[in-house]
């Protein structure tokens, strides 16, 4: 017997989980790029 | 002398390196690995995650499939195993998915661990250069720390996504459910398998899909809300309201097919007992023929459902159309049911008339062959007067062709009633819950008789239940006044269909306590659309 194919259902939660992750990094990212928290990074690098 | 002094000076060296080491590269590049460790900490479960979940090469999860759901799913709470149709994302393949992606993520923080300390055992020269392993150490050490703690994040996140969609599911399923159900309560339906010897009843019928795989609980669950699929791709229906339209039923018990509109149609389950020779044949012949014209005389249709009811049908109107006498009902097997689809004010119910031969109802072991009996609506014991002692007897002389002609049931109608209710309150049968209508049949050949003698065609239940205590049956009537919830007398002529002006039913009709039994069994159209002739 064919493997059966995969339902479409499975596909869509997995991209709004995907979503949800990629959405959690970007917040994240957005966070880090704050002017006082990119400051006190470059400042731990020695950098700033 | 001088080679003490040549290692101290190399230690002294090698030390002063270190120092430098320390000063001028792990120092400044300390920051650096600690910052690398908590940005490649962060990245790497979220990658693996999204290419687990997108299914990227070997990030992949394994499908959890149809065939992997009795091992997967929680088992059901039914007489059968989970059926062969896809889960639903939430319950089985999600945990996969989540699982597998933690599989990576852990083996490849512990593969970098293992690949390094094999590194340092293979090759121990490194250890010299220990500053510079150190700062490997502490970027490994944040990095792995930086996974776990990522790692909890981000489960926590999806899990709690997960929490909410399941929430969802939870309602929609309730939802779903109680509506399909409710629906079919208040219609009374059930799915009543009309084989010979099954007779099962259910409120869930199985469907079979066009794969021919059975679905026994196509109800919304964890293998569908909505819909299901089936392991063949085809979408099932979770609600029964549904699955009627577009699949087959199949009984749950036998694995046979069930009539159509199973479990969404009102369904009615008339058995008829009573001995044998006493008429029952018959009268559910006439009957289902005087009902054909009945109903249309007060805007419903009946038509026989499946090939078996419709033969039934068309030999039962040539038998009754031309006063042929009734074939003797197959002793040898129990019967199948007869099942008609009723119309009325758009209205639809199933009524299933049940004929087991006469023999069934001498003897305890033969009731036990009729599954039916238990779970009927209502019952039509026929009594055939002639069988009555005090009929019979004042039937000598000159009247005795009329006995004979009455061809009169051999067994005493008290004996066959009394082991048929006996039996179904041994299987602990709510009999108080239950309508009997009695048919007192042969009426054409009864009244004008001296025995029957203050009888006329239009007498009402109570006249003929005196009639038949003034003939000695009392003991039997009173029992079954206590037995049954309630009881109604009929006076039936089951050698025509008795149907007057217009197709409507007149006094006698065989169609009678079938229509009274069917307004019992809450088809009200039976007693609000049906005006009796009389």
């Amino acid at each position: 017997m064919s493997s059966p194919s995969i339902p479409p259902h499975y596909l869509a939660f997995r991209i709004v989980l995907v979503v949800v992750l990629l959405a959690a990094l970007a917040g994240a990212a957005w966070w880090v790029a704050q002017p006082d928290v990119l400051a006190e990074i470059l400042t731990f690098l020695g950098v700033g | 002398m001088l080679a003490v002094i040549g290692a101290i000076i190399r230690i002294g060296l090698y030390l002063v390196a270190c120092y430098f080491a320390f000063v001028w590269v792990v120092g400044p590049a300390m920051p650096f690995v600690l910052v690398s460790g908590v940005a490649v900490g962060v990245l790497l479960p979220l990658v693996v995650l999204v290419g687990t979940l997108l299914r990227i090469d070997r990030f992949a999860a394994p499908a959890v499939t149809p065939f992997e759901v009795r091992t997967r799913l929680p088992k059901t709470r039914t007489n059968f195993e989970r059926d062969r149709a896809w889960p639903n994302y939430l319950f089985a393949q999600s945990r996969t998915d989540l699982t597998t992606a933690l599989k990576h993520t852990t083996s490849t923080v512990a593969g970098m661990w293992t690949r390094t300390t094999a590194w340092v055992r293979q090759e121990p020269g490194v250890l010299f250069f220990w500053p510079l392993l150190l700062l490997l150490l502490v970027g490994a050490i944040t990095l792995t720390g930086v996974v776990v703690a990522t790692a909890v994040a981000a489960y926590a996140l999806l899990g709690a996504v997960l929490i909410v969609a399941w929430l969802g599911w939870l309602l929609v399923v309730g939802v779903l459910r109680g509506a399909d159900l409710g629906v079919r309560m208040l219609r009374r339906a059930r799915a009543t398998c009309h084989h010979a010897g099954c007779n099962h009843r259910s409120m869930l019928p199985a469907y079979r899909c066009q794969c021919d795989l059975v679905h026994h609980d196509i109800r919304a669950g964890r293998q569908g809300a909505f819909v299901r699929r089936c392991q063949c791709g085809r979408l099932v229906p979770t609600t029964v309201l549904q699955a009627a339209a577009g699949l087959v039923a199949v009984c749950q018990n036998c694995n046979r097919e069930l009539r159509a509109g199973a479990a969404v149609m009102t369904d009615v389950l008339v058995p008829v007992f009573g001995p044998a020779s006493a008429g029952k044949t018959r009268l559910v012949l006439a009957g289902m023929v005087a009902l054909t014209r009945h109903l249309p005389a007060v805007g419903g249709s009946l038509r026989p459902v499946g090939p078996e009811s419709e033969a039934t049908l068309n030999e039962a109107t040539v038998v009754v159309e031309s006063g042929r006498q009734t074939t003797k009902t197959d002793a040898t097997k129990p019967p199948a049911g007869i099942t008609v689809r009723l119309t009325v004010a758009r209205r639809d119910a199933l009524l299933h008339l049940f004929d087991a031969a006469g023999e069934f109802f001498s003897n305890r072991e033969q009731n036990s062959e009729l599954p039916f009996l238990r779970d009927a609506q209502g019952l039509v014991f026929v009594l055939d007067p002639f069988s009555v002692p005090a009929v019979s007897d004042d039937l000598r002389g000159a009247l005795a062709p009329r006995l004979s002609k009455a061809q009169p049931a051999q067994m005493h109608p008290e004996l066959s009633y009394l082991v048929t209710v006996q039996w179904l309150r041994d299987q602990g049968v709510a009999l108080t819950r239950k309508p009997l209508a009695v048919a007192v049949v042969k009426a054409d050949l009864l009244i004008g008789l001296p025995p029957a003698a203050g009888l006329d065609p239009h007498a009402e239940s109570g006249e003929i239940d005196t009639w038949l205590r003034e003939k000695g049956l009392d003991n039997m009537l009173d029992g079954a006044a206590r037995d049954f919830g309630e009881v109604r007398f009929f006076l039936v002529s089951s050698l025509d269909v008795g149907t007057g002006v217009g197709g409507r039913v007149d006094c006698t009709s065989p169609a009678r306590p079938l229509l009274w039994l069917l307004g019992q069994s809450g088809v009200a159209f039976a007693e609000q659309k049906v005006a009796v002739a009389s």
